[in-house]
């Protein structure tokens, strides 16, 4: 008689080697969700589905979700960052006073990105020195880099006034007349995000810090070198997002980015991220977010009145969220049961 | 099972939301109108404004609005109602960052309106108050209750939306009136938030933090109530005025709490540009940037001057109209009157007439 034994996949770990072939993403849910949400829009609305109005949700989708996926490093490490909006905010009025100061748009986007970098730094090293949870920290750096966003900008907009450069013209350009560059470079940045946490070290560290942070430091992992590092990455795509914003519509507004927070972490839910850390999925994260855009449009395609928008905007995102759970247990249970077969 | 059963739920909820949005198009042009601040009595007045031009005019008016006031979640809305083929929108335009996206709109032929927030980079018409010379009234009516040039002590500034251009001139008109009293000390512009909540606190603590302020001064619709609140639990000590005319800010003038108030015109800001897209809709016309004045209402305890060659009402009156979108619709019937053909085709004021 032999024994059997088998070793449980460990988040954070490498996955274990697999038998090749079609593999439903996890993602299902969420895609199922989205598509049915389109076709019923689509059906009842046809002008929805015209690639103009598809395209344009697409772009609208790119600056929120850019921070979306940026949030999923932050969820799977069991992390919260509250100051992604103004991060945001400051990085694009940094780099845009830089533009009006007459430096290089290109060098002055460069230097926003670093420059979120830095602000996810500060957040990172008062999270690590204190020993506190992003959110405590960011509950304070969400009101000072507001407050010195408004210092610099001196509560107005900041619009670059030469916008002859390039930058303007690439960020904002739309391919075939309809693709905006910028969402594509949001896709590119969700491709290159998803390989980074799924098949990188640091990926699998960010995993297994938000599993069990106590066993990852006792594999030798080190935790607040990678909580540190998570959240530099989340400053600097706020840096990134912003910069394009600025190049995207030529200006950046003192309140923007205000009320960017929730949606972010709601489309990161919405999108299979579970609260709980050890998981994260970036093209969970890129669909969430359009659930929401296709959510907004499709009340205003449908004609439906600004009073009643709130509520179904919040009844189809749960409604959405609950096929996903749904397609997710049925898929559980089918697993269970055929473990249960095979070993029976 | 479970899963066919939501997916049921989900197309038979759509479904029914469309079936529901069908039965109301009765009319041929679809008009988008777009708003900042969800729930805010003062922006709803715009709104019922709106409703009352579209039911004039024939048209149906679809209304989206959001939460606060970032410009990018209002210029999706915008977007949106482009792509589902609106034939006319009008929005209020919190920043600067919205302009390069409306003018795609605008060159696409969908016409637009400006209403309530401007961003003179649009190439559209804009309907709102004269903002520098409606804080320049505001601020004269408190130097005079002060008691003239001759005034002294400390005035207390305070902005729910720093950086929102209409209120940086609403606060450069204050301050300028301001400055006729010599003796005047004045504190801010302190950010006091919008929501009702964070607006109050904030006043109190500028307040208690100033205790010897004479008059203390908001620029957006809910100071007065909290200024009112505030100054009635410390014995009516300073003078507090404001802007809008909702029925809690008049219902602190009444009670002696607050002096002033100064309206920019609600109906006309949201009748306006629902007049002026129809026009230019059913009329084959192209709309011309430019500034058309909502005009200014004075509103004490002893005096309501509803602007637009209204006829005068009484304080009571005032409120009635507060609370009641028939009423006003039925009030502003004279001056709807007026809105032809002709008077909304004519050519309107250079932008700049709106920061004189």
């Amino acid at each position: 008689m032999s024994t059997t034994t088998s070793t449980p996949h460990l988040a954070g770990s490498a996955p274990p080697a697999v038998r090749r072939g079609f593999r439903i993403p996890e993602e299902i849910g969420v895609i199922v969700a989205l598509v049915a949400m389109m076709a019923i829009i689509g059906f009842a609305r046809p002008r929805f589905l015209n690639p103009i109005n598809l395209f344009s949700l697409l772009g609208n989708t790119t600056f929120l979700g850019m921070l979306a996926i940026g949030m999923v490093f932050l969820l799977a490490i069991r992390e919260i960052d509250l100051s992604v909006g103004w991060m945001f905010n400051f990085s694009a009025v940094f780099a845009a006073l830089l533009m009006v100061a007459g430096i290089d748009p290109w060098l002055a986007a460069f230097t926003g990105v670093l420059f979120g970098a830095g602000l996810g730094l500060v957040n990172g090293l008062i999270a690590i020195t204190l020993r506190l949870p992003a959110i405590i920290v960011t509950l304070g750096t969400y009101s000072m880099f507001q407050g010195l966003s408004l210092i610099a900008n001196k509560g107005r907009a900041i619009v670059p006034s030469d916008q002859s450069s390039s930058f303007f013209s690439v960020i904002s350009t739309k391919l075939y007349g309809v693709v905006p560059v910028a969402a594509l470079v949001f896709i590119v940045l969700a491709l290159a995000m998803h390989v980074v946490l799924h098949r990188t070290r640091f990926g699998y560290r960010v995993q297994a810090v938000g599993s069990n942070p106590e066993a990852a430091a006792h594999a030798g992992i080190p935790t607040a070198w990678v909580r540190l590092q998570t959240l530099v990455l989340m400053g600097a795509i706020c840096g990134l997002s912003g910069v394009m914003y600025v190049g995207f519509r030529g200006a950046i507004d003192p309140n923007e980015g205000s009320d960017f927070v929730l949606v972010v972490i709601a489309a990161v839910i919405i999108g299979g991220t579970p609260l709980s850390g050890g998981h994260g999925t970036i093209i969970g994260a890129v669909i969430g977010m359009m659930i929401i855009q296709v959510i907004s449009s499709g009340l205003i395609f449908f004609g439906i009145d600004a009073t009643w928008s709130t509520f179904v905007t919040g009844a189809v995102t749960v409604l959405a969220v609950s096929l996903d759970r749904l397609i997710k247990y049925q898929r559980t249970r089918r697993l269970e049961r055929r473990r249960e077969t095979f070993h029976g | 099972m479970a899963t066919c059963k939501t997916g049921s739920m989900l197309v038979l909820g759509a479904v029914a939301l469309a079936l529901g949005a069908s039965s109301t198009h009765a009319e041929d042009v679809t008009v988008g109108f777009v708003a900042h601040a969800q729930g805010d009595p003062f922006v709803q007045q715009i709104q019922d404004g709106a409703q009352a031009a579209a039911k004039d005019f024939g048209l149906k008016l679809v209304v989206a609005q959001q939460a606060g006031g970032a410009p990018e979640g209002q210029m999706k809305l915008v977007q949106n109602f482009a792509n589902s083929g609106a034939q006319g929108i009008a929005t209020s335009v919190p920043g600067e960052s919205m302009a390069k996206g409306l003018n795609e709109i605008l060159g696409s032929g969908v016409p637009i309106v400006q209403f309530n927030l401007l961003s003179t980079k649009v190439e559209a018409p804009y309907v709102g108050e004269k903002s520098v010379e409606s804080g320049r009234i505001l601020g004269r009516m408190i130097v005079e209750k002060l008691g003239g040039e001759g005034a002294k002590g400390t005035v207390i500034l305070g902005n729910c939306f720093p950086g929102f251009p209409v209120l940086e001139n609403r606060a450069k008109g204050v301050e300028e009136s301001l400055k006729k009293a010599p003796g005047l000390h004045v504190l801010g512009p302190f950010d006091v938030k919008v929501s009702a909540v964070d607006n109050y606190n904030r006043w109190e603590q500028l307040y208690g933090a100033n205790p010897e302020a004479v008059a203390l001064i908001g620029l957006c619709a809910p100071d007065v109530t909290s200024l009112g609140k505030l100054n009635a639990a410390n014995g009516d000590k300073f003078v507090a005025g404001g802007y809008d005319l909702t029925e809690l800010n008049l219902k602190a003038i009444k009670e002696g709490h607050a002096y002033v108030t100064i309206g920019q015109s609600a109906f006309v800001q949201g009748y306006l540009p629902i007049a002026l897209l129809a026009n230019a809709i059913k009329g084959g016309k192209k709309l011309e940037p430019g500034f058309y004045n909502a005009g200014s209402q004075i509103v004490t305890a002893d005096k309501v001057d509803m602007g637009n060659g209204l006829k005068p009402i009484s304080f009571d009156e005032a409120q009635k109209l507060a609370a009641d979108p028939v009423a006003t619709a039925a009030y502003y019937k004279p001056w709807t009157e007026t809105l032809t053909a002709d008077t909304l085709s004519a050519a309107p004021k250079p932008i700049s007439a709106e920061s004189e």
